[in-house]
């Protein structure tokens, strides 16, 4: 073979250039590593300052470092009753989220093509924290968009949710991330920010804060490092900050988990996933049969689930042959009827879902600003819960990634519990997901934590 | 852990050393072979035998970069069991990875078969060492690395089009090379 003949020559050349080429490679790399499901995701709120800022030295420490919740095994059922019933988060927040999500989601979503994965949740907890340090007109907008009476409520309810929903264990991971950096000096100015909104960001959103000079390149690298650590290395943007800007908040939230009924490798084939602009692509498929299993069919989409051992779970929708993805994401009723609504059924399912990973990346602030949140984005915006310097917020940017593929484990008491009081399949459900999709993934009290469409798994 | 100190841990016989080169080469090591395959556990399996041949062969053998040790045993067992496996495998990078290097390949009645592999590693090194930083890399990462032209695509910031036709450039020039190269023999 003549070609390989010049594959092994390729191998032998001088050590130094593959020394050299190595640094090519910034973020992508070795992500392709195997889990069950894994989703990251950074979301970075810019706040500036109207006045521009000077050099001068970062102090990378951080001034507040949290402690986080204590982890417990998946399950370990006692330590999980006791953690919800300690931190109770009422029916009327879950449900804001989530509109929330659905109020989002829909714009953000159903603009452009491709493949899309958008955390509702992670915007939320960016958005909660501003909030808490807005006044007047600026925080009635902001919570009037998180579904919230008062900027108290609002702390102590994401405080909840956040011990909660935290997991970190030998099966799967939630870890929500968040950090305050504070730009310490602006054009000679000391910019003071208020203890308390650096304290009530530590208490009820596990925030760390870092002092920090805006100006200096080395900030936007240990911002860098600090997602790259809280998202288990799938993320690592780089970050470049602008000078003057006064305080950037820094949420993450990386999750992984694993299917409770696993997906038998040897199952997994290759197969045609159809585009919607009528082109095929070939990918693996992974493939099982579940013999009792809740599913929904609306109008014009079929919808079921798969349990995470976490006890959360990943929902498909599947649109109905000739319906677009996008038509289900058209308006927030539309993605709500998409994920909640239609007639349940019972019965076998057939599952064949496509492996995919992908990135995305999304500008929030013309969304929001739509959506109602204008003050927080002027130069006179109210945020003297934060700062009593004139602060306004310049960017919303978010980055995501998610994977999935066949790891789970295999038949356990989980599963069992799965199949427990189950009567025979009534209907059966084709869950064939060949063609472009909706998927959200839910934490255990049902709050969506991504919501995305893949268009091309292959892409 | 510095690369010497994990070698040290090999002549050592030190068992730690396994782990110490997953934890740094782990990631590296399964995407070139991945590029390759294009399957997860066979990947996984790759890096698995890299590390069992990699202890079996340091010491007597001391690699001045680990980098590239490791990465050409990889290369190398990949490759075979891309060629192993043929028959039940669907398309993957490295058979994408092969047709490309048939482009730099000399063409007409040559005596491409009798230059040795040496000679032939050798005057691909001088000839990236003639190539503009940012060509050299790109091939390097293209053909050792494995990286797909768009991921490369991506990290230059440019559109795979508009690369995979610079990619064919380096292959043409270093064809054009072997050519010459091959009138002197």
């Amino acid at each position: 073979m003549k070609n390989k003949k010049m594959f092994d020559a390729i191998t032998d050349i001088d050590d130094e250039l593959i020394e050299e080429a190595k640094e090519i490679k910034k973020s992508k790399l070795g992500r392709k590593r195997i889990l069950g499901l894994v989703a990251s995701v950074v979301l970075i709120i810019g706040i500036s300052l109207f006045v521009k800022t000077m050099q001068g030295n970062s102090n990378i420490a951080p001034l507040a470092q949290v402690i986080y919740p204590k982890a417990y095994a998946f399950d370990d059922y006692d330590s999980m009753g006791r953690v919800r019933d300690e931190n109770p988060v009422t029916s009327n927040t879950i449900k804001a989220i989530n509109n929330f999500a659905y109020k989002t989601g829909s714009l953000i979503l159903k603009e452009g093509e491709g493949n899309k994965n958008y955390s509702p949740l992670s915007l939320y907890y960016a958005l909660a924290m501003a909030t808490t340090g807005a006044q007047g007109q600026t925080e009635k907008e902001l919570l009037d968009l998180l579904g919230m009476y008062n900027s108290k409520t609002l702390s102590t309810e994401s405080g909840n949710l956040y011990r909660q929903l935290y997991k970190d264990n030998e099966i799967g991971k939630l870890k929500i991330a968040n950090s305050l950096w504070l730009g310490n000096e602006a054009n000679g100015w000391l910019i003071r920010f208020k203890d308390s909104f650096i304290d009530n960001a530590a208490k009820n959103f596990y925030a760390s804060s870092y002092n920090v000079d805006f100006a200096d390149i080395e900030t936007g690298k240990a911002m860098g490092k600090w997602i790259s650590e809280n998202t288990n290395g799938t993320l690592s943007p780089e970050i470049k900050t602008d000078p003057e800007q006064i305080l950037s908040i820094i949420n993450t939230v990386y999750f992984c988990d694993q299917w409770i009924n696993r997906f038998d490798k040897d199952k997994t084939l290759e197969d045609t996933f159809y585009l919607s602009d009528g082109k095929e692509v070939k990918v693996d498929f992974m493939n099982q049969t579940l013999g009792s299993s809740g599913f929904a069919r609306g109008k014009d989409f079929t919808r079921s689930s798969l349990g995470l051992k976490n006890g959360g779970e990943m929902i498909f929708i599947l649109p109905d042959q000739g319906v677009s993805p996008y038509d289900l994401l058209s308006s927030p009723e539309e993605i709500e009827r998409s994920f909640e609504e239609g007639e349940d059924a019972y019965g076998e399912v057939v599952w064949k879902i496509p492996k995919f990973s992908f990135d995305s990346e999304f500008k929030l602030k013309d969304h929001l600003k739509e959506l109602g949140v204008r003050e927080a984005f002027n130069p006179d915006a109210d945020f003297t819960g934060i700062t009593d310097n004139m602060a306004y917020i310049n960017d919303i940017h978010q980055e995501t990634y998610i994977s999935i593929d066949e790891e789970g484990v295999e038949a356990s008491a989980f599963t069992q519990i799965y199949y427990d009081g189950s009567g025979q399949p009534e209907g059966r459900a084709e869950m064939v997901l060949d063609r472009p999709f909706i998927y959200g993934i839910t934490a255990p009290n049902g709050n969506l934590l991504f919501i995305g469409i893949c268009s091309n798994p292959a892409d | 852990m510095d690369d010497l100190e994990i070698i040290k841990l090999y002549c050592e016989r030190n068992e730690r050393a396994i782990d110490v080169t997953d934890k740094k080469y782990g990631r590296l090591l399964y995407s070139i072979s991945f590029n390759i395959l294009s399957n997860n556990e066979d990947s996984m399996e790759c890096v698995n035998d890299t590390y069992i041949r990699t202890w079996k062969s340091v010491p007597p053998e001391r690699p001045r970069s680990l980098t590239a040790y490791l990465g050409r045993i990889i290369r190398n067992i990949s490759i075979d069991y891309l060629r192993q496996n043929r028959a039940q495998k669907r398309y993957s990078g490295g058979d994408l990875l092969l047709s490309e290097l048939e482009d730099c390949i000399p063409s007409g009645n040559t005596v491409w078969e009798e230059i040795e592999n040496k000679a032939l590693s050798r005057l691909i090194s001088d000839w990236l060492n003639t190539l503009p930083k940012e060509d050299r890399m790109l091939f390097v990462r293209r053909y050792w690395y494995g990286d797909s032209v768009k991921e490369l695509a991506s990290i230059i910031g440019t559109t795979p089009s508009k690369l995979a036709s610079r990619m064919y450039r380096l292959r043409s020039s270093i064809k054009d090379i072997l050519e010459k190269e091959e009138l002197t023999l």
